[in-house]
């Protein structure tokens, strides 16, 4: 059975130094992982990651490129005897592919690690462009800013691709701890995810259910949106918690204006826990700075002042506008839109405090005494495994 | 949870068990064809045509069977298309969205229609028409329902054609969406002096995508096809949804039926309304509405219960065994609740409404079962 073979450029993995291999080691597996069951095999040589992947599997295989944190890029490879002819006829085959994308101008890229080759890079360069101009007279060369690159790499064999995808880049999935996600069903918290499994880190969620005060619409959709997140992160675990008895706990016992507030500290405190004991070394939230009112600085320290794992908060600095481009990335978009959003209208104050005093805070979350609903909360607990690749 | 029990009748309600009785293997032809299926399938049709003519007290030649309420509602709407003139048309505030969205595509397309505003209780007066009409002399539509499908508000049909033929100039054709009225109230087409209305049958136990146009004159319709219909509603016909349709309207839309009917539900809505006059928690909507009400459908209700969300009740019911709605179904999915700010309701209020329905298989128990549930769910919220 024929194969096609894929050629993968690790990311910022590159940079390490002594650690390289154990990197290298990690994005080898998560490539493995995420290509399971299309019976592709996976080979590594000095800086390259190869796919080779059965005929009718190509579909599947590009979709966990796609999904696979640590590249910088990835290409459909042509593979031939290091021959010049050889290599030659592969470039002009590759300028046919960019002509039939409508693509005018392009450049060569040479790279040379078996110095045995009669052609150096550049003279590489030279005489594939000159057999692809030849064979079509339309394709001009432009070097500084070209549509398009035949890129040729002289390694134990020649590996020539025109057309490149672009990676994920970052660091592979697993290389930087494990980090609990407080995931909700709108737009921030599942880019924030995103980002952190970018960096290298693996994910676990926790999701906050108000059932009959959030509806099972907006359950369904956080699930989702795991589902996509987890693609990314190699499976994610989400953790479901009732939550509406610290609700009403909050909403009989606290005033009015603080309402979100004290809500947040409560998830956060039951978040930590959770994430203690699953072993987690982190917070992982969606808040941007000043978004909305539990987000001003003075509101993010009283949140804050209940855990003393570091949160990470990977959308700080960035704006609404920004985020949902994010969003619309990574796919999560149009799933976080959907209509089902907390029914908070018992909850949400007209007036929030916007800047409120971490003291009193401190205060009225002690006067709530609501450990044992947390605890009881934590027991109750429900799990979803989303987006784990071997998922059948 | 020991049953669910179901009180969302208004959005659709239970099969009559009856149904399975109708005679679909012989009349399965298409009623367009020369040969002896499509002769069957045709006689079939026309019988049902004829019974459903009789249930309602009309001439069987201005009955055409339709999709559902929905389109027999868009037929007349759409008719205006075809006028010569951009004429002036009006509709109540509390119209279903069947009505309302079609007139809101009508004004997007050039159309300049009017709102019949509503009193406090959500009925359309006869007094509130007047002066709706003085304001447009030149409308030459008015849409306006029997009866409420989010409150069970009754219209006095007969008192508002009085009003509607007593105008000067020319007539105004009067439209009335009956989809809620058929087989819940006495229907009297004839006083009513209706120019056109429409029913379906899934309300009253039959399937979905069978309906009812009336059209005392035939109109110009918007639609071709084959001729189906006396081309007022062309597609070949929906031949056992029509005999389905017959035998509900049959079954409950004749007088002795809706009297008999009536009165039980009536005693049972009493029993509700009751119980939930003595929970300080819950709200009639309107307040002024009484157990025995007779402005009100003994068959919809709108209630709200102070601080919960109608959404979080509607769920909250639903993990007791219950199913209700937030308004209409048809637009369950917006949080806007035209019906109720037409009714003076502010958005606080409106956000806590919720409908409730029965049907013809809805028992005293059912009722007092639906009161503890409740008291339950309030307990917890």
């Amino acid at each position: 059975m024929s194969k096609t073979l894929y050629l993968l450029k690790p990311g910022e993995l590159t940079l390490k130094g002594g650690n390289r291999q154990s990197f290298e080691a990690v994005l080898r597996r998560n490539l493995a992982a995420l290509l399971k069951g299309t019976g592709a095999q996976v080979s590594t040589t000095n800086g390259r990651f190869f796919v080779r992947c059965p005929e009718g599997s190509e579909l599947q295989a590009e979709d966990a490129l796609n999904h696979l944190v640590g590249i910088s890029g990835w290409a459909k490879t042509r593979i031939c005897e290091k021959e010049k002819p050889s290599v030659l006829a592969a470039c002009v085959e590759e300028g046919r592919l960019l002509v039939s994308k409508g693509i005018k101008t392009f450049k060569v890229e040479a790279r040379r690690t078996d110095k045995s080759f009669p052609l150096n890079s550049y003279e590489i360069e030279c005489q594939a462009g000159d057999a692809i101009c030849e064979a079509f007279p339309n394709l001009k060369v432009d070097v500084h800013e070209p549509e398009g690159i035949v890129s040729v790499e002289i390694r134990e064999k020649a590996f020539i691709y025109g057309i490149a995808n672009q990676g994920l880049r970052g660091l592979p999935v697993g290389t930087a701890g494990r980090g609990l996600l407080l995931l909700s069903g709108g737009i921030d918290s599942p880019v924030a995810g995103f980002m952190m499994a970018c960096r290298g880190m693996s994910l676990e969620a926790v999701y906050f259910h108000a059932y009959p005060y959030t509806s099972n619409e907006a359950r369904q959709k956080t699930v989702k949106l795991a589902e996509i997140v987890g693609r990314y992160s190699l499976g994610m675990r989400l953790f479901v918690i009732n939550f509406t008895p610290l609700q009403m706990r909050i909403k009989e016992r606290s005033p009015e204006e603080w309402r979100t507030v004290l809500l947040r500290m409560a998830m956060m405190d039951c978040a930590e826990k959770l994430a203690i004991r699953r072993g987690n070394k982190c917070l992982v939230s969606g808040e941007s700075l000043s978004q909305v009112a539990s987000q001003t600085i003075e509101n993010i320290t009283c949140t804050q002042s209940r855990v003393t794992l570091p949160v990470l908060r990977p959308l700080i600095g960035t704006n609404k506008e920004q985020i949902i481009g994010m969003a619309k990335k990574l796919g999560t978009y149009e799933t976080s839109i959907l209509p089902y959003e907390d029914c908070c209208v018992l909850f949400s104050p007209p007036h929030p405090i916007l800047r409120g005093d971490p003291e009193e805070a401190w205060k009225l979350y002690e006067a709530l005494e609501c450990g044992d609903l947390i605890e009881e909360a934590l027991r109750a607990k429900e799990l979803e495994r989303c987006g784990y690749p071997a998922k059948p | 949870m020991d049953k669910r029990r179901y009180f969302d009748w208004a959005a659709t309600a239970l099969p009559l068990p009856s149904l399975g009785d109708i005679d679909i293997k012989n009349t399965f032809g298409n009623p367009s064809s020369p040969y002896a299926e499509g002769r069957q399938a045709k006689e079939a049709l026309e019988k049902a045509r004829s019974r459903c003519a009789k249930a309602l007290k009309v001439p069987a030649e201005c009955l055409y069977f339709t999709s559902g309420g929905t389109e027999s509602n868009a037929l007349v709407l759409h008719s205006l298309l075809l006028r010569p003139k951009k004429v002036k048309f009006l509709y109540s505030a509390v119209e279903h969205p069947s009505v309302r969205e079609n007139c809101l595509v009508l004004e997007k397309l050039g159309f300049s229609p009017a709102i019949i505003e509503v009193e406090k209780d959500g009925r359309v007066s006869p007094e509130i028409l007047s002066k709706a009409l003085a304001k447009n002399p030149d409308a030459r539509l008015a849409a306006i329902m029997a009866v409420n499908n989010e409150t069970g508000a009754i219209m006095d049909m007969e008192g508002l054609s009085k009003i509607l033929r007593a105008k000067d100039g020319a007539p105004v054709h009067f439209h009335g969406d009956l989809v809620q009225a058929a087989g819940k109230i006495p229907l009297d087409i004839r006083s009513w002096d209706l120019d056109s209305a429409s029913f379906t049958a899934h309300k009253l136990g039959g399937p979905r995508g069978i309906g009812l146009l009336y059209l005392r004159k035939p109109l110009e319709v918007l639609y071709s096809g084959g001729g189906q219909e006396r081309g007022i509603r062309p597609g070949t016909e929906n031949t056992s949804g029509a005999l389905a349709l017959a035998a509900c309207l049959e079954q409950y839309a004749s007088p002795d039926a809706v009297k008999l009917e009536q009165e039980k539900a009536r005693q049972r809505w009493g029993h509700l309304i009751g119980g939930l006059k003595k929970n300080p928690r819950a709200l009639l909507i309107p307040e002024s509405r009484t157990e025995d009400d007779l402005r009100f459908s003994p068959w919809i209700l709108q209630a709200r219960f102070k601080d919960v969300p109608g959404e979080v009740m509607v769920r909250a019911l639903d993990s007791e065994g219950f199913a209700v709605s937030t308004g209409s179904a048809c637009s369950s999915s917006s949080p806007d609740r035209p019906v109720l700010e037409a009714m003076g309701l502010d958005e606080h209020a409106r956000l806590e409404g919720i409908r409730i329905s029965q049907g013809w298989s809805t028992t005293l128990e059912d009722i007092v079962a639906l009161l503890e549930g409740i008291e339950k769910a309030l307990a917890f919220l």
